[in-house]
């Protein structure tokens, strides 16, 4: 079955398939505001600054810093923070080579200066038309915006592991390791509800049904019990 | 075996590569206990996938693994960049071997300029019809012989004020004409003849009212520089927009992945000549006191040590 998703998956030498998170066009043309309103500031700061002491008489160095601001804002960043601008941090979003491995000059050359182009035409489409949603720029510098990994934490509450009374299929357990993972995220009615579903259980009061269903995954997943 | 059993099995190594990923990530590549903590890894996470285990602890893997690839292969392909061996070698021997398209680039550009300097020696009208009013009067005012603008307005201040206008506006244009070279070439066509037939039309209105000495004096020193630079970029726009239209053997996502990277070889060296014009004309071509007859000698020998740099600089290299 072929699946609806964003991932994209990358093979490493070592025959390990990356399963990155393609960022879409909404997230990415926020981190870009981000972005623009930081540079902005930054700039607006600067001018006050740079005129307060200098005057007028320097103003030529203020374009020169202008000019390096237009061009190499981002590209900094990519290639100094690995390929993440404090836009793209802010929606935890950042810029990859097509293989997965960090950004280098010349591929951020390529997509930022290409951005003038993208931001006021086909990037939109380009991004949205293509799967990986690159814009024009990510095209010829062979570059993707993929989101930072979330780091999930192993979170098994540490209880009594029980076994379980029958056996139940790979795609079973993992619903049920799943469920204990995630109960402590999940609000204590819901919790409820889920643990109904189960006829294993058959346990009266709800809230021992939600205890005994982590007490199998912590089985399921290893824990020595009785 | 059971999930708790394999972590614990494995919790030191893992603990040990993430240490490794936490600390600054430059020196530690040539960290000698990596590779095969890694590999580890990576045979971790495939069991860990083939066993069905919980999606945490392979999230928590994937995470490793992800990092220690940028890790290990985050260098891969970045050879230094020898300034040296760029501007010695790399960037004249690109430029020829990319001759067709910088001979188009220099036909675009200057067939415009030269066909309207001539026609407006005959048809002077001609250069009211491409110009705007206020910018004709304006070039007017700024190369009156009479006036001695160029002089009186500028000091020392006023130079470096023109140096970081050239430097950012000329500069950038090149970028601009990179860029536009995404749509097919056409935007670096379009930059080609645009610039050319505004520079002819400027040059042949005030060479036509007879301020020639004060306009060519002035624009002669950066000329070489400046105008061969806007022509290289135009190319290495084109260079990318036609892998497009003739992909070649490749298929055109990938034969415009390599032709955007030779285009951002060529414009590496250009952006830097445009650069190198900027003082030219901020500190050279304005200074009253060097006599005209000087800047048109630096002028012929800038244009001849171009030719000579991109003839023969670096002969038998071969770019990637």
């Amino acid at each position: 079955m072929k699946q609806v998703d964003t991932a994209y998956e990358v093979e490493t030498p070592e025959g390990v398939i990356l399963k990155l998170r393609v960022a879409g066009l909404p997230v990415r043309f926020y981190a870009y505001l981000i972005d623009f309103f930081i540079r902005l500031g930054i700039n607006i700061g600067v001018l006050i600054i740079f005129s307060l002491i200098f005057g007028n008489s320097l103003t030529g160095l203020l374009l020169i810093y202008l000019f390096v601001m237009e061009w190499f804002y981002p590209v900094y960043f990519e290639v100094f923070k690995n390929g993440v601008t404090p836009g793209k941090k802010q929606m935890k979003i950042k810029v990859l080579n097509g293989d997965g491995t960090p950004i280098g000059w010349q591929s951020s050359l390529i997509r930022n200066f290409l951005l003038v182009v993208d931001v006021f035409s086909f990037g939109y489409f380009a991004c949205l038309i293509d799967r990986r949603s690159r814009r024009l720029g990510d095209l010829a510098g062979d570059t993707i915006v993929v989101y930072e990994k979330e780091q999930l934490k192993s979170n098994l509450p540490d209880v009594k592991a029980v076994h379980l009374p029958i056996n139940l299929t790979v795609d079973e357990q993992k619903a049920i390791i799943s469920f204990a993972e995630r109960s402590k995220m999940l609000s204590t009615s819901r919790k409820q509800e889920l643990a109904e579903i189960l006829k294993v259980v058959h346990e009266k009061d709800k809230d021992k049904a939600v205890k005994r269903i982590i007490q199998y995954a912590a089985a399921i997943s290893g824990k020595v019990g009785k | 075996m059971k999930q708790n059993n394999f972590e614990k099995e494995s919790r030191n190594s893992w603990k040990e590569i993430e240490k490794i990923l936490n600390r600054s990530s430059k020196k530690t590549v040539h960290n000698k206990s990596f590779p095969p903590l890694y590999r580890k890894i990576c045979r971790d996470l495939a069991i860990a996938r083939s066993r069905n285990y919980s999606a945490t602890l392979i999230n928590h893997l994937e995470d490793l693994v992800q990092r220690g690839h940028e890790h290990l292969y985050g260098r891969k392909g970045r050879q230094r960049f020898s300034i040296l061996n760029y501007f010695g070698r790399e960037f004249p021997a690109l430029i020829r071997k990319e001759w067709k398209l910088v001979l188009l680039s220099h036909f675009l550009f200057y067939g415009p300029l030269i066909l309207l300097i001539v026609i407006i020696q005959f048809y002077p009208h001609i250069a009211y019809m491409i110009l705007p009013e206020n910018m004709i009067s304006q070039m007017e005012m700024m190369y009156d012989p009479a006036s001695n603008f160029i002089q009186e307005q500028r000091d020392e201040s006023g130079d470096i004020f023109m140096l970081g206008y050239y430097i950012r506006n000329n500069v950038g244009i090149d970028f601009q004409c990179f860029a536009g070279g995404i749509f097919a070439g056409v935007g670096s066509i379009f930059f080609m003849l645009y610039n050319g037939l505004i520079i002819g039309a400027v040059a042949g209105h005030l060479t036509q009212i007879g301020y020639s000495e004060t306009f060519w004096s002035f624009v002669c020193g950066h000329a070489a520089l400046e105008l061969t630079a806007a022509v290289f970029a135009g190319a290495s726009g084109m260079k990318m927009g036609f892998a497009l239209i003739n992909p070649g053997q490749r298929t055109r996502f990938e034969s415009l992945k390599i032709s955007a990277g030779v285009a951002m070889k060529i414009l590496y060296g250009t952006a830097f000549m445009t650069f190198l014009a900027a003082f030219v004309e901020a500190f050279w071509s304005s200074s009253p006191h060097i006599s005209n007859n000087v800047k048109y000698t630096f002028s012929i020998c800038f244009w001849v040590a171009l030719a000579v740099y991109f003839l023969f600089a670096g002969r038998g290299y071969e770019p990637e």
